[in-house]
Protein backbone atom coordinates (compact mmCIF):
# COMPACT_ATOMS: atom_id res chain seq x y z
CA UNK A 1 0.00 0.00 0.00
CA UNK A 2 2.96 2.30 0.49
CA UNK A 3 3.15 4.43 -2.63
CA UNK A 4 6.01 6.74 -3.49
CA UNK A 5 5.44 10.28 -4.69
CA UNK A 6 6.61 9.12 -8.11
CA UNK A 7 3.82 6.51 -8.23
CA UNK A 8 1.23 9.16 -7.35
CA UNK A 9 2.68 11.45 -10.02
CA UNK A 10 2.62 8.69 -12.62
CA UNK A 11 -0.99 7.72 -11.93
CA UNK A 12 -2.09 11.38 -12.01
CA UNK A 13 -0.18 11.87 -15.27
CA UNK A 14 -1.79 8.75 -16.74
CA UNK A 15 -5.30 10.04 -15.88
CA UNK A 16 -4.88 13.66 -16.90
CA UNK A 17 -3.06 13.02 -20.18
CA UNK A 18 -5.83 10.92 -21.71
CA UNK A 19 -7.59 12.26 -24.84
CA UNK A 20 -4.77 14.68 -25.74
CA UNK A 21 -4.74 16.27 -22.23
CA UNK A 22 -8.48 17.11 -22.21
CA UNK A 23 -8.88 16.17 -18.48
CA UNK A 24 -5.99 18.47 -17.50
CA UNK A 25 -7.53 21.41 -19.39
CA UNK A 26 -11.00 20.68 -17.96
CA UNK A 27 -9.58 20.50 -14.42
CA UNK A 28 -7.84 23.85 -14.99
CA UNK A 29 -11.11 25.38 -16.20
CA UNK A 30 -13.00 23.93 -13.23
CA UNK A 31 -10.49 25.51 -10.82
CA UNK A 32 -10.94 28.87 -12.60
CA UNK A 33 -14.74 28.52 -12.44
CA UNK A 34 -14.64 27.81 -8.70
CA UNK A 35 -12.44 30.91 -8.21
CA UNK A 36 -14.94 32.95 -10.30
CA UNK A 37 -17.80 31.66 -8.16
CA UNK A 38 -16.14 32.23 -4.77
CA UNK A 39 -15.18 35.81 -5.72
CA UNK A 40 -18.40 36.70 -7.57
CA UNK A 41 -20.74 35.23 -4.97
CA UNK A 42 -18.78 37.11 -2.29
CA UNK A 43 -19.60 40.37 -4.12
CA UNK A 44 -23.25 39.42 -4.70
CA UNK A 45 -24.06 37.98 -1.27
CA UNK A 46 -22.42 40.78 0.72
CA UNK A 47 -23.65 43.43 -1.80
CA UNK A 48 -20.15 44.92 -2.25
CA UNK A 49 -19.27 47.66 -4.75
CA UNK A 50 -17.85 46.55 -8.11
CA UNK A 51 -14.22 47.22 -7.18
CA UNK A 52 -11.28 45.72 -5.35
CA UNK A 53 -9.44 42.38 -5.20
CA UNK A 54 -12.58 40.22 -5.42
CA UNK A 55 -13.60 41.81 -8.72
CA UNK A 56 -10.03 41.53 -10.07
CA UNK A 57 -9.98 37.82 -9.20
CA UNK A 58 -13.40 37.37 -10.82
CA UNK A 59 -12.42 39.04 -14.12
CA UNK A 60 -8.98 37.41 -14.51
CA UNK A 61 -10.33 33.94 -13.64
CA UNK A 62 -13.15 34.48 -16.18
CA UNK A 63 -10.65 35.38 -18.91
CA UNK A 64 -8.60 32.24 -18.08
CA UNK A 65 -11.78 30.09 -18.12
CA UNK A 66 -12.60 31.27 -21.66
CA UNK A 67 -9.05 30.45 -22.78
CA UNK A 68 -9.29 26.96 -21.21
CA UNK A 69 -12.69 26.38 -22.89
CA UNK A 70 -11.24 27.12 -26.33
CA UNK A 71 -8.22 24.93 -25.47
CA UNK A 72 -10.58 22.04 -24.62
CA UNK A 73 -12.14 22.34 -28.09
CA UNK A 74 -8.64 22.16 -29.57
CA UNK A 75 -7.63 19.04 -27.64
CA UNK A 76 -11.00 17.34 -28.32
CA UNK A 77 -10.58 18.06 -32.03
CA UNK A 78 -7.05 16.67 -32.01
CA UNK A 79 -8.37 13.58 -30.22
CA UNK A 80 -11.04 13.23 -32.96
CA UNK A 81 -13.74 12.51 -30.37
CA UNK A 82 -17.19 13.71 -31.50
CA UNK A 83 -18.83 13.60 -28.03
CA UNK A 84 -16.08 15.70 -26.47
CA UNK A 85 -16.15 18.15 -29.41
CA UNK A 86 -19.92 18.68 -29.05
CA UNK A 87 -19.56 19.17 -25.29
CA UNK A 88 -16.66 21.60 -25.89
CA UNK A 89 -18.73 23.70 -28.34
CA UNK A 90 -21.61 23.87 -25.81
CA UNK A 91 -19.04 24.81 -23.13
CA UNK A 92 -17.63 27.66 -25.27
CA UNK A 93 -21.12 28.98 -26.08
CA UNK A 94 -22.21 29.01 -22.42
CA UNK A 95 -18.94 30.50 -21.13
CA UNK A 96 -19.12 33.27 -23.76
CA UNK A 97 -22.79 33.88 -22.88
CA UNK A 98 -21.89 34.33 -19.21
CA UNK A 99 -18.85 36.48 -20.08
CA UNK A 100 -20.74 38.89 -22.33
CA UNK A 101 -23.66 39.25 -19.90
CA UNK A 102 -21.04 40.06 -17.25
CA UNK A 103 -19.39 42.62 -19.55
CA UNK A 104 -22.72 44.36 -20.21
CA UNK A 105 -23.43 44.35 -16.46
CA UNK A 106 -20.00 45.76 -15.60
CA UNK A 107 -20.22 48.23 -18.51
CA UNK A 108 -23.15 50.07 -16.99
CA UNK A 109 -26.34 48.04 -17.34
CA UNK A 110 -26.36 47.47 -13.55
CA UNK A 111 -29.76 45.77 -13.36
CA UNK A 112 -30.36 42.29 -11.89
CA UNK A 113 -31.28 40.77 -15.30
CA UNK A 114 -27.70 41.00 -16.63
CA UNK A 115 -26.25 39.58 -13.40
CA UNK A 116 -28.75 36.71 -13.64
CA UNK A 117 -27.69 36.13 -17.28
CA UNK A 118 -24.11 35.86 -16.01
CA UNK A 119 -25.28 33.26 -13.47
CA UNK A 120 -27.20 31.32 -16.14
CA UNK A 121 -24.17 31.15 -18.42
CA UNK A 122 -22.04 30.14 -15.43
CA UNK A 123 -24.25 27.26 -14.31
CA UNK A 124 -24.35 25.74 -17.81
CA UNK A 125 -20.55 26.15 -18.06
CA UNK A 126 -20.10 24.31 -14.75
CA UNK A 127 -22.29 21.43 -15.95
CA UNK A 128 -20.57 21.10 -19.35
CA UNK A 129 -17.04 21.46 -17.92
CA UNK A 130 -17.54 18.84 -15.22
CA UNK A 131 -19.20 16.55 -17.80
CA UNK A 132 -16.10 16.94 -20.02
CA UNK A 133 -13.79 16.30 -17.04
CA UNK A 134 -15.55 13.15 -15.82
CA UNK A 135 -16.18 11.84 -19.35
CA UNK A 136 -12.58 12.21 -20.47
CA UNK A 137 -11.16 10.70 -17.25
CA UNK A 138 -13.58 7.78 -17.35
CA UNK A 139 -13.16 6.58 -20.95
CA UNK B 1 -4.22 2.03 -10.82
CA UNK B 2 -7.01 -0.34 -11.76
CA UNK B 3 -9.93 1.12 -13.64
CA UNK B 4 -13.33 0.78 -11.95
CA UNK B 5 -15.79 -1.36 -13.85
CA UNK B 6 -17.76 1.10 -15.93
CA UNK B 7 -21.03 0.58 -17.73
CA UNK B 8 -24.56 1.85 -18.11
CA UNK B 9 -26.68 2.03 -14.96
CA UNK B 10 -30.11 3.32 -16.02
CA UNK B 11 -31.72 4.00 -12.59
CA UNK B 12 -28.76 6.07 -11.40
CA UNK B 13 -28.60 7.82 -14.79
CA UNK B 14 -32.25 8.91 -14.58
CA UNK B 15 -32.05 9.91 -10.90
CA UNK B 16 -28.84 11.92 -11.33
CA UNK B 17 -30.13 13.68 -14.47
CA UNK B 18 -33.29 14.75 -12.61
CA UNK B 19 -31.15 15.79 -9.62
CA UNK B 20 -28.85 17.92 -11.81
CA UNK B 21 -31.82 19.71 -13.43
CA UNK B 22 -33.43 20.35 -10.02
CA UNK B 23 -30.16 21.73 -8.60
CA UNK B 24 -29.72 24.03 -11.62
CA UNK B 25 -33.29 25.28 -11.19
CA UNK B 26 -32.72 25.87 -7.47
CA UNK B 27 -29.53 27.79 -8.29
CA UNK B 28 -31.25 30.03 -10.85
CA UNK B 29 -34.31 30.73 -8.67
CA UNK B 30 -32.10 31.44 -5.63
CA UNK B 31 -29.76 33.74 -7.57
CA UNK B 32 -32.76 35.62 -9.03
CA UNK B 33 -34.20 36.05 -5.53
CA UNK B 34 -30.90 37.28 -4.10
CA UNK B 35 -30.12 39.72 -6.94
CA UNK B 36 -33.60 41.23 -7.00
CA UNK B 37 -33.77 41.50 -3.19
CA UNK B 38 -30.28 43.04 -2.86
CA UNK B 39 -29.78 45.06 -5.99
CA UNK B 40 -31.00 48.69 -5.71
CA UNK B 41 -29.21 49.27 -2.37
CA UNK B 42 -31.82 47.15 -0.66
CA UNK B 43 -31.37 44.24 1.72
CA UNK B 44 -32.83 40.91 2.50
CA UNK B 45 -36.19 40.62 4.21
CA UNK B 46 -38.19 40.69 0.95
CA UNK B 47 -41.27 42.86 0.65
CA UNK B 48 -42.80 42.31 -2.82
CA UNK B 49 -45.15 39.52 -3.92
CA UNK B 50 -43.17 38.63 -7.06
CA UNK B 51 -40.01 38.21 -4.95
CA UNK B 52 -41.99 35.88 -2.69
CA UNK B 53 -42.90 33.87 -5.80
CA UNK B 54 -39.20 33.56 -6.72
CA UNK B 55 -38.28 32.57 -3.17
CA UNK B 56 -41.07 29.97 -3.07
CA UNK B 57 -39.82 28.51 -6.37
CA UNK B 58 -36.30 28.32 -4.86
CA UNK B 59 -37.49 26.61 -1.67
CA UNK B 60 -39.69 24.13 -3.60
CA UNK B 61 -36.89 23.19 -5.99
CA UNK B 62 -34.47 22.85 -3.07
CA UNK B 63 -36.86 20.54 -1.23
CA UNK B 64 -37.34 18.41 -4.37
CA UNK B 65 -33.56 18.28 -4.92
CA UNK B 66 -33.13 17.07 -1.34
CA UNK B 67 -35.56 14.23 -2.01
CA UNK B 68 -33.81 13.61 -5.35
CA UNK B 69 -30.43 13.38 -3.61
CA UNK B 70 -31.83 10.80 -1.16
CA UNK B 71 -33.25 8.76 -4.09
CA UNK B 72 -29.94 9.03 -5.96
CA UNK B 73 -28.00 7.86 -2.91
CA UNK B 74 -30.32 4.87 -2.40
CA UNK B 75 -30.13 3.83 -6.07
CA UNK B 76 -26.36 4.16 -6.21
CA UNK B 77 -26.07 2.09 -3.02
CA UNK B 78 -28.16 -0.61 -4.71
CA UNK B 79 -26.04 -0.41 -7.88
CA UNK B 80 -22.98 -2.03 -6.14
CA UNK B 81 -20.65 0.47 -7.78
CA UNK B 82 -18.02 2.17 -5.65
CA UNK B 83 -17.55 5.21 -7.93
CA UNK B 84 -21.29 5.99 -8.10
CA UNK B 85 -21.65 5.41 -4.34
CA UNK B 86 -18.95 7.93 -3.41
CA UNK B 87 -20.13 10.56 -5.93
CA UNK B 88 -23.74 10.35 -4.71
CA UNK B 89 -22.56 10.37 -1.08
CA UNK B 90 -20.78 13.67 -1.78
CA UNK B 91 -23.93 14.95 -3.52
CA UNK B 92 -26.23 14.19 -0.59
CA UNK B 93 -23.74 15.56 1.98
CA UNK B 94 -23.34 18.88 0.14
CA UNK B 95 -27.09 19.19 -0.59
CA UNK B 96 -27.58 18.71 3.18
CA UNK B 97 -25.01 21.42 3.99
CA UNK B 98 -26.70 23.75 1.47
CA UNK B 99 -30.14 23.08 3.02
CA UNK B 100 -28.82 23.71 6.53
CA UNK B 101 -27.12 26.91 5.33
CA UNK B 102 -30.32 28.13 3.68
CA UNK B 103 -32.46 27.47 6.75
CA UNK B 104 -29.88 29.13 9.02
CA UNK B 105 -29.76 32.13 6.65
CA UNK B 106 -33.51 32.58 6.78
CA UNK B 107 -33.47 32.28 10.56
CA UNK B 108 -30.66 34.79 11.17
CA UNK B 109 -30.17 36.89 7.95
CA UNK B 110 -26.44 36.36 8.45
CA UNK B 111 -24.88 36.56 4.95
CA UNK B 112 -22.20 33.97 5.82
CA UNK B 113 -24.88 31.26 5.83
CA UNK B 114 -26.05 32.39 2.37
CA UNK B 115 -22.44 32.08 1.18
CA UNK B 116 -22.18 28.54 2.64
CA UNK B 117 -25.42 27.63 0.80
CA UNK B 118 -24.07 28.98 -2.51
CA UNK B 119 -20.67 27.24 -2.36
CA UNK B 120 -21.99 23.83 -1.26
CA UNK B 121 -24.69 23.98 -3.98
CA UNK B 122 -21.89 24.42 -6.55
CA UNK B 123 -20.03 21.32 -5.24
CA UNK B 124 -23.29 19.32 -5.22
CA UNK B 125 -23.89 20.19 -8.90
CA UNK B 126 -20.37 19.09 -9.88
CA UNK B 127 -20.68 15.71 -8.12
CA UNK B 128 -24.21 15.19 -9.47
CA UNK B 129 -22.92 15.70 -13.04
CA UNK B 130 -20.21 13.19 -12.14
CA UNK B 131 -22.96 10.66 -11.31
CA UNK B 132 -24.62 11.35 -14.68
CA UNK B 133 -21.41 10.80 -16.65
CA UNK B 134 -20.20 7.75 -14.69
CA UNK B 135 -23.58 5.99 -15.04
CA UNK B 136 -23.85 6.82 -18.76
Amino acid sequence: MAKSILDVYNSMYEKFSRHQYTPALAAGELVCLIAIYVAGMGIAVYNLPLAGPLLTTHIYAAALAVIFAIGIYGSATRDNNLTLRVLAVLDILSVLGGAFEGLFYFGGFSVPDYALGMGTGFIFTIVFTSAILFYSIRK
Amino acid sequence: MTQPAVGRNTPVLIASSVETILLMGAFLAGTATMLNAQMPNDHFPIHATWMAALLSAHVSLALLSGLGAALLFALSYLSDRKDLFYLSLLTIVFVGIAAAGGLAFYATYNYAFSYVMAVSLLIAIITSVGCVVYSL
